[in-house]
Parts: C-alpha cells; structure tokens; sequence
C-alpha cells in the first residue's frame, strides 16, 4: 500500500458523498474518514488491531485517528499527572481492559504512577475502548490522552 | 488479635483512626479500604488486619509479614487537592510514618525517596499509597502501610534489605502504641495537607533523606538515568543532574551509585 495508492484514495472519498471508506489489503487496514469541519482525514492502523480481540462488538475494530484532537468523535480518556502508564495492576496480571472491551463509567482502566502513588484511572463514560494510546511501562505527560472510548449509544 | 477497642483506647486524633475495621486476616488491607472508600466510607477510616493472604507493594509485589507480630493497615483520607499536589501525598506519608517511628523508639529513621523509610539502612516500614480519579479529580487516597515491628526473622531473599524495630532494638515493642503514634503524626501533617499545603510535611521530609547531593541511578520506565539528585521539583518528582542536563523522575526505584 504507497502512499500514491493512499492518496488515491483520500482524493476519492474527497470527491465522493461517501463519509467513511475502511480498506484492508494484504494486512493492512486503512480507514478514511471525512470531517465536517477539514474535510478528509487518514487514519491509519497497525492491521492486528482487527486480528486480536474476539469482542462480539465489531465497532471496536474502529481503528483511531492518529493524532486526537477534540474533533474526534471518540471520548477521551487523559492523564490526570505525570507518571508512568500500567496497564495492569502487577506485571504479570491481565490487563485492566483491552481494545474492543466495553466499560462502564468509574470501571478501572490503568494506572498511572507518580512517586510511587499507584493513580486508578476510571472511565468516566459507558462505551466500548477503541484505542490504548500509550504502552504499557511508558511516561505519560500531564493531560495526555490514554484511551479513546466510543460512547455507548 | 488486635481490636479496634484496643487500638482506639487512648487515641485522641479527631479523622485518623475514629473508625476501625479490623480483621484477623484479609486479602489485603488496601483493596479493602479501596471497596470501602469507593462506597462512601469517612476520611480517616482505617483497615488493620493481622494478615493478608495478598498483601502488596508497588507494581504488586508481595509484601510478606508474619502473622500478628507487625502493624498492616490502610487509611482512606479524602484531601482537597489541586491535580499537580497528588504526587506530594507519598512524602506526606512517610514523613508522617517516620516522625511516629521516631516518637515511638527515640531514634532517627531515615526517608528514601519517595516513600520507603530506613531504619539503619534497612526498610523497616513500606508504604503504598493508592488513589482513584474520576473527571480528573481525586476522588479518594488510601495510604496503605506495614510496618516491621516484632518480627524477628525474614525469609527469602528480602532478607539483607529489611529489619523490624525489635531486631534494631532488641525488644518488642507495643504494636498498639506504634499505631497511635502513626495516627497523631499523620493527623497532625494532614491539617496542612488536606488543604494542599505541603510545607510542613516536605520540610520533615527533607530533614530526613541523605540523598540530595548523592549520585544515584534510576530505573526509569525501562530508562537507566544515572546524575546527582538536587531537590524536589514543585509536584514531588526528583530532580537530577545529569550529563545531558536536568531530569526530573516521577517514578522508578533508586539506587546509589558510587561513581562521582
């Protein structure tokens, strides 16, 4: 997939009354989706976002825009402190949630250490988690966005 | 057992401590106070069990204590708290902790950063603090500690880093004077601290670390970050001075180094 074909593609959807055209080929996975307010957006995935979770709800395969900003659609989840994001409360415990899950408002999503205070980060909205944005053991700034969650309708 | 009649009698603090649940053994003293704080339970609440059968430390390491010879407990507070003071809370803990441990022993206990507290170069005390956010406010702290009071001997390969203050002292001491003294501290602190004032509890604090001025290495995030620590940045990470500039840590174990 080069980036001509990708452009393509963009110029298509551009030029079309299409909103939102999902591609996979080869194990790659684009999504291009147009926004109201700037026109068409890329939003490219890593293909084994589609491969890996057996959720029952295939509106978790969404893939996420790469660069979050208010327009998404997506509610986001963002860190309170600095610190270091874990995604379970041990190293070799399961995960507090994985992409394609669905959560319920103050259920338990990370944590976040700062100073060795062990930060419970809760989701604040029913919805199903369509993007972990950090991975687990890495620094997160102030504010930085975590997950992004699709609303439960 | 200890019982919260025993441990309440004679404990004139006001929050910390006026309501005690107590249990013979329990998973783990702080998911407890987390069930109990996350429905509604007081500031001050305490959880003391003489055994966990899942006790913990960061990143849910095991915290082993033998049965009824220490002090395992959890205090659920509820502070007032700007976002970027959270990471003050640890300091708050162990300089509470350790100023308690002195009361109690007549000698100086030591703090490491951000919250372990030495006895002789040794933990004697570990705290684990945890919170719960929601909307981007603190909903709830719990401040989760055990303390080595009687126990004589540690097994396994905890053994060279940890000692008890009857080991250090060479006699037992009152389990249930230790708790009240651990209580008075903290609440004495937590007047300030509730309202996010932190100069007092950081001024104990950095009257009892050795670090500053040390070369030390931190494994951060899978990061080596080796410098001389420096001082406190104003939301409690650990400034260093490294070859390549100034860093500051949120997170990650220290050690010191002997490079100069």
């Amino acid at each position: 997939m080069d980036i001509s074909y990708i452009k393509k593609i963009i110029k298509l959807v551009e030029h079309s009354n299409i909103d939102e055209l999902e591609l996979e080929e080869e194990g790659k996975k684009i999504k291009v989706a147009r926004n109201r307010n700037s026109g068409v957006q890329l939003q490219a995935v890593p293909a084994q976002i589609s491969q890996v979770h057996s959720s029952p709800q295939p509106e978790a395969e969404k893939p996420a825009v790469s660069n979050p900003v208010s327009e998404t659609k997506y509610h986001e989840v963002r860190s309170p402190i600095v610190g270091t994001f874990y995604r379970a409360p041990a190293p070799d415990a399961d995960p507090y949630t994985e992409v394609g899950q669905s959560v319920k408002a103050g259920a338990v999503l990370c944590i976040v250490e700062a100073m060795k205070l062990m930060n419970e980060i809760e989701s604040d909205c029913d919805g199903t988690i369509v993007k972990i944005m950090v991975e687990n053991g890495k620094p997160v700034e102030y504010n930085q966005v975590l997950f992004l969650i699709e609303p439960a309708k | 057992m200890l019982t919260k009649e025993e441990l309440q009698n004679g404990l004139n603090t006001f929050v910390f401590g006026k309501k005690i649940f107590d249990y013979n053994s329990i998973d783990s003293t702080n998911s407890c106070a987390k069930m109990l704080a996350g429905s509604g339970a007081e500031e001050g609440t305490v959880v003391i069990a003489e055994f966990q059968t899942a006790g913990r430390g960061r990143l849910g390491r095991v915290w082993q204590s033998q049965s009824g010879s220490n002090l395992l407990f959890s205090v659920i507070i509820r502070p007032k708290l700007e976002i970027n003071k959270i990471g003050l809370l640890p300091f708050f803990a162990a300089a509470g902790a350790a100023q308690a441990l002195e009361n109690v022993t007549g000698s100086y206990f030591e703090c490491k950063w951000p919250n372990d507290i030495l006895l002789n170069g040794k933990k004697s005390c570990g705290i684990l603090l945890e919170s719960s956010f929601q909307h981007n406010t603190l909903d709830y702290a719990i401040i989760g500690m055990g303390v080595n009071v009687n126990q004589k001997e540690f097994g396994g390969n905890i053994k060279d880093g940890v000692t008890s203050l009857c080991l250090e002292f060479e006699k037992e001491f009152d389990r249930r004077e230790v708790f009240r003294q651990i209580m008075i501290s903290l609440e004495l602190l937590y007047s300030d601290v509730r309202t996010g004032n932190f100069t007092r509890a950081i001024s104990e604090w950095k009257s009892r670390t050795s670090i500053f001025g040390k070369q030390i290495s931190i494994n951060q995030s899978g990061e080596r970050l080796q410098g001389i620590a420096v001082g406190l940045s104003d939301d409690g990470g650990l400034i260093l001075d490294t070859r390549n500039g100034q860093r500051i840590c949120y997170a990650g174990d220290v050690t010191f180094t002997n490079e100069s």
